[in-house]
């Protein structure tokens, strides 16, 4: 385990309307889990996955192609919690 | 000197120095602070954040509570977006590198983010730019809070001007030092405009912008019966005020002395007159002047007083507290009425999304879509009803299907008390509000399933006249005199009579000394009124003999404008009480 610990992975934004409000609160509160950094990036723009202010200005349409980033001590599992949201299509398991 | 008028909302007139609160546009007072004050302000912005996120998840369960996870979670992504730590960083950064103040170092950042947020071309993002100004918001009021609090550290009477005060602001008002209070916004009937009256306070409302040149000091007559403010009078206005300040005080104790005596017409007719009440302690105010009992119980203070759901004690020890205090004098409580106007905070985005909140989700539609809590509240009423003389009432009821829903719920709740043993009144009678005009057009088929109406004037005349009674730019219509209001009452004192019911008014029109012959003439027995209006009432009442009031009413009947109605009765009026006439 060392602190420089970096894992990427690339994941497609199957959301019909994009990253929008309730993705990006996933994807924060999913994030803020992890000590490590997490960026996402998407048309030569980077954003934190821990701002919402920053998901939001990425304005990732449905379709898109990006890129996740993590460095730190347990980047792997962040990076691999996340990618289950981008795969799971960001669907709320219904009450 | 200058004079504005407004709309009056409490009795009484006062002078006193103005004290101005801060407008709600939040201008910054602040930009800048000095070096050595950076660490305080830092602490400052980081305990504003804390109030506001604590906020947010009281908003949160709530409204999970009430409405389903799915509309919490719209909390969840608020409270997101308070706890963003770009957010947290970059104001960090202005407060420490920049000396900002943590107001202007907050709005420069979310606006910044709002801006470019607008700038995406996305219709949905774009929007989301009004939850960053709504948190924009809530962090500016709490920062700027401070200087709100002004108000709860009075030393010195004053009379407060400002553009709006929350309901909660006005509920906490120290009236040993607040002589009256004065807003640039609001109506007849806001919340705030109740209390004022609740509280005894002399009010005016809606005076429309005109704070910008005072600064706080200055002499001011607040005419809490006219709607008037004159800051910075003349010495000859000032003269005039004093000398009607001594004749009111000489009528009012003249008034004072009524308490024991009843309000009996000169023909020997006994009027039942009533208070309303918001808060437990009001009850005293009534007794005091002399009331038959409380015609009104407004419930909403328990759900508006805190940021979560009253639960079912503190329904119960409310209840309770009004019980006692009335012994055996009849106490009606009305369920929940609450509306999107008068629900705080971030619950009212929840409510007022539609354009016309006033028609949307509210009052007994609210209850009997959230079952658990209007249960709540009917165990409470029906536990508390062994302790005295309890009516239940079902606000804003529009069809019988729903009068018949609220009831059945009622009947479970009492099914459910009976299994567990726990004793309350069976034969508890159950009410409604009439102030849907459908429910005047159907008052003959309510009437034979209710055991009483209670005629809701305030909202009876919004909806009849299809005016918002809070926008003072349609208060011209929002009269009690309208001819259709007039015609309306009728028709309910016609199916109450054939169905042997009972018919009380309540609402601002039963509490105007000029319409009291009118009512009487119109069959009422029965009034609802702010308790100090009460020894005026009383007043009229003995002043006036039923065949007289029929002379009246059947006169003002024949009118057709509320202008020549209002003239007619003011006349009236002055003729059986000139007292009052002021």
């Amino acid at each position: 385990m060392s602190g420089s610990d970096v894992a990427t992975r690339q994941v497609r934004l199957s959301v019909p309307h994009g990253l929008h409000l309730s993705p990006i609160s996933q994807l924060v509160s999913r994030a803020s889990e992890f000590s490590c950094s997490v960026t996402l990036s998407f048309d030569g723009r980077t954003a934190d996955v821990k701002s919402v202010y920053d998901l939001m200005l990425l304005a990732a349409p449905y379709g898109a192609q990006l890129m996740l980033e993590a460095r730190g001590a347990d980047a792997d599992l962040a990076v691999d919690a996340l990618a289950k949201l981008f795969e799971g299509g960001f669907l709320i398991p219904s009450e | 000197m200058h004079v504005r008028s407004g709309i009056a909302v409490s009795p009484g007139v006062v002078t006193g120095p103005a004290l101005v609160l801060g407008s709600e546009d939040f201008r910054i007072p602040r930009k800048f602070v000095t070096r050595d004050a950076v660490d305080a302000e830092l602490h400052r912005f980081h305990s504003a954040l804390d109030d506001v996120c604590r906020d947010i998840r009281a908003h949160e369960k709530l409204v999970s509570a009430q409405l389903g996870a799915q509309y919490g979670a719209i909390f969840s992504a608020h409270l997101q977006m308070a706890q963003d730590p770009k957010l947290i960083r970059e104001v960090e950064t202005l407060i420490r590198d920049q000396s900002h103040s943590p107001e202007y170092a907050v709005s420069r950042v979310l606006r910044r983010f709002a801006e470019q947020m607008q700038a995406l071309g996305d219709r949905y993002l774009s929007e989301r730019a009004l939850d960053i100004f709504d948190l924009e918001k809530r962090l500016l009021r709490t920062l700027l809070g401070e200087s709100r609090e002004e108000l709860s550290n009075l030393t010195e009477p004053v009379i407060i001007l400002a553009h709006d005060l929350t309901p909660g602001e006005t509920a906490t008002l120290d009236t040993r030092f607040v002589l009256g209070f004065a807003t640039e916004v609001g109506g007849h009937t806001s919340h705030t405009a109740i209390l004022a009256g609740a509280l005894e306070i002399p009010a005016v409302v809606g005076l429309g912008r005109c704070l910008a040149g005072v600064s706080g000091g200055e002499t001011v007559i607040l005419d809490g019966d006219h709607g008037q403010v004159v800051i910075d009078p003349d010495t000859a206005t000032l003269d005039r005020f004093r000398i009607s300040q001594a004749r009111n005080l000489r009528v009012y104790e003249r008034l004072e002395q009524l308490e024991s005596l009843p309000a009996e017409t000169q023909d020997g007719q006994r009027v039942q007159l009533l208070g309303n009440i918001e808060f437990p302690e009001e009850v005293q105010q009534c007794i005091r002047r002399g009331a038959d009992g409380v015609g009104l119980y407004r419930t909403e203070f328990l759900f508006l007083s805190g940021n979560r759901e009253p639960t079912e004690s503190d329904h119960y020890e409310a209840y309770c507290r009004v019980l006692e205090a009335c012994g055996d004098l009849p106490v009606v409580i009305r369920t929940l009425d609450i509306g999107a106007d008068k629900i705080p905070g971030a619950m009212q985005q929840q409510f007022s999304d539609s354009q016309n909140p006033m028609l949307g989700l509210r009052s007994i539609r609210l209850s009997l879509r959230n079952t658990p809590l209007f249960k709540t509240q009917l165990r409470a009423i029906l536990r508390a009803s062994v302790y005295g003389n309890v009516k239940v009432m079902f606000p804003l009821v529009s069809t019988l299907l729903e009068f018949r829903q609220a009831r059945m719920i009622l009947m479970d709740v009492m099914e459910d008390l009976e299994d567990e043993g726990i004793p309350f009144q069976r034969n508890l009678p159950i009410g409604m509000m009439v102030e849907v005009p459908s429910a005047v057009l159907l008052a003959d088929e309510f009437a034979r399933e209710v055991d009483f109406f209670s005629i809701g004037t305030n909202d009876l005349i919004q909806y009849t006249l299809a005016c918002d009674r809070s926008d003072p730019s349609v208060a011209n219509l929002y009269r009690s005199g309208d001819p259709s209001i007039l015609r309306l009452i009728q028709m309910v004192m016609k199916a109450a009579e054939k169905h042997k019911k009972t018919v009380t008014v309540c609402g601002q029109m039963s509490s105007d000394p000029r319409f009291i012959p009118l009512l009487l003439g119109l069959g009422l027995r029965s009034l609802s009124v702010t308790p100090h209006a009460i020894p005026r009432l009383k007043e009229v009442v003995r002043n006036v003999s039923i065949t007289e009031a029929e002379r009246i009413a059947n006169h003002a009947c024949e009118l057709d404008l509320a202008r020549d109605v209002e003239h007619f009765l003011l006349g009236e009026l002055s003729r059986l009480c000139p007292d009052l006439v002021v």
